[in-house]
């Protein structure tokens, strides 16, 4: 053994080095207390930096075992929702990082066969000076899974105690309705009493509905569908509800296929037309259009409705997504209140199908428009040959 | 002199004894400090090369963010995952080459409050 012999650094260097070690110590104290696991991944999925909690997860060791290690050889992915073409592309060299952020439930196959509880796995982009990297991170769903398959449980079981009651009451109503002679006032009570139970039995209906949407959003069974007869069935089924509807679709609609749940779409745009319709004013326009495809793989509905309204914060238009917001509408005995679910399961059911759903206003020639836009994807096949030939060359 | 600083540092004086295995000992901040001839044969670093230089040196680069983080955080909690089982990790030899060993680390709390670590590596098969 020889003694040490290397250049001896200044006070001023030592002392800077020391704290960095000190933040460096800080930074990683705090990852490794973390109950998600996080990785980052370079361009090739070597695993460039990983917390405690990730390697307790993939190797049962500590983080140092993870590093350097490909993502493939640490993990397969088993997607739950219609995100398993991204996530199973975080595995893949052969395809680029990906560029934008985006989460996918799953089950994790680890090294020794073993199959993880449901996980959510989420990446984003982190974009170096030297070279892209993905911050991936794994959280434990089967908490909050156990959470919500008992809240559908309470759900069934309401739903099913509170159906019986409903149903006899709701025929007791009936019955009377048909009694004569009946005075105005009576009748107008009845016909509120009956208007108040359907909305009750269709406040139950969306309960359940949301409940298994959100415990199960693969409930949905999607297929790829040709857009243009799914939409001329459903503006037959909806009969007058449809007629004051204003239906704009190019050509492109001809030839576009997408891959939803029929049902789930007709259902959809039911809750969204029914909040149009009551919302917007009678005499002024209500839309439903087909937006040109811009290659992005998904095709977008637009129903707009126009009212006197004031224009509302964006805030709370975020807060019309969730049960049980209201908008302006008040009861007057005249129309009844929906129970504020509409837009809640239409968001549901837009998810499930791997879509999205946005509401915006801004004001128009004929007052304040209120514009639901809600994705469907469009297949695989329908989506390379309809996609633009710019949309086509970009790697993301 | 607690009974765990007397079980590790007999742990280090036992590790330094086993010659047939390559031994490394380093300070409190990292800075190796001893090895053996053994891991001279087997890594091919020699003292000069390695002595006063970083415990990263010995991992490959793609290691060292970890190693780092990972020595700066004992620094702060004096609690390890790494010490006293065996554990597999890519050893960097002075040619460059990254061989797979299984190494045993303990580390040794000086009366003065000051750690240092020492472990063997004990090279395995290269993988067909």
């Amino acid at each position: 053994m020889s003694s040490a012999s290397s250049p001896v650094p200044s006070p001023h260097e030592s002392n800077l080095v020391q704290q960095l070690r000190q933040s460096l110590g800080m930074l990683q104290v705090a990852f490794d207390a973390a109950s998600e696991a996080m990785l980052i991944v370079d361009v090739d999925r070597k695993v460039h930096w990983a917390n405690q909690a990730s390697a307790e997860l993939l190797v049962g060791g500590v983080p140092i075992q993870v590093v350097n290690r490909t993502l493939a050889d640490l993990m397969e992915v088993q997607a739950l929702d219609s995100h398993a073409l991204a996530a199973r592309g975080l595995l893949d060299p052969g395809q680029s990082l990906p560029r934008s952020a985006g989460e996918s439930r799953c089950h994790l196959l680890l090294p020794g066969g073993k199959s993880s509880p449901v996980q959510l796995l989420r990446w984003r982009p982190v974009e170096l000076i030297q070279a892209p990297f993905v911050l991936m991170t794994i959280r434990d769903l089967s908490p909050e899974e156990r959470a919500l398959v008992q809240q559908q449980r309470f759900m069934t079981s309401l739903t099913h105690e509170l159906r019986t009651p409903l149903a006899i009451v709701s025929g007791n109503l009936q019955r009377m309705a048909r009694l004569s002679p009946l005075s105005d006032a009576i009748s107008k009570r009845l016909t509120m009493a009956r208007e108040e139970m359907v909305r009750i039995q269709r406040l139950l209906e969306n309960l359940t509905l949301l409940t298994r949407l959100e415990v199960d959003p693969d409930v949905l069974a999607c297929s790829d569908q040709p857009l243009l007869p799914l939409l001329q069935q459903w503006c037959h089924l909806s009969g007058e509800r449809s007629a004051a509807l204003e239906l704009l679709w190019g050509n492109t609609i001809d030839s576009a296929v997408v891959h939803i749940d029929p049902g789930a779409l007709m259902l959809a745009l039911d809750h969204l037309l029914d909040n149009a319709l009551q919302h917007g004013e009678v005499d002024k326009p209500l839309k439903l259009q087909v937006l040109p495809l811009d290659g992005s793989g998904y095709c977008t509905l637009e129903l707009s409705s126009c009212s006197d309204d004031a224009i509302v914060d964006p805030d709370v238009i975020e807060a019309w997504l969730s049960p049980f917001t209201k908008g302006g509408l008040q009861r007057d005995g005249e129309q009844v209140e929906g129970p504020g679910l509409g837009l809640s399961v239409a968001r549901q059911l837009t998810l499930g199908w791997g879509g999205d759903l946005a509401v915006n206003q801004h004001p128009s020639e004929t007052g304040t428009e209120t514009v639901v836009r809600i994705s469907l994807p469009l297949s695989a096949q329908a989506s390379t040959s309809t996609a633009p030939a710019a949309a086509q060359t970009d790697p993301a | 002199m607690t009974s765990q600083v007397a079980w590790t540092e007999d742990r280090i004086r036992q590790l330094r004894e086993q010659e047939d295995l390559p031994f490394v000992r380093a300070d409190a901040v990292g800075i190796v400090q001893e090895i053996n001839a053994r891991f001279t044969d087997v890594y091919g670093w020699t003292c000069d090369q390695l002595l006063g230089q970083s415990l990263g040196l010995i991992l490959p680069p793609s290691f060292r963010d970890s190693h780092h983080a990972g020595f700066a955080r004992f620094k702060l909690t004096e609690v390890s995952k790494v010490l006293n089982h065996p554990l597999k990790l890519a050893t960097y030899c002075a040619d460059g080459r990254a061989l797979d060993s299984e190494h045993f680390i303990v580390a040794e709390k000086a009366d003065d409050g000051s750690w240092s670590f020492a472990a063997t590596l004990r090279p395995l098969p290269v993988s067909p």
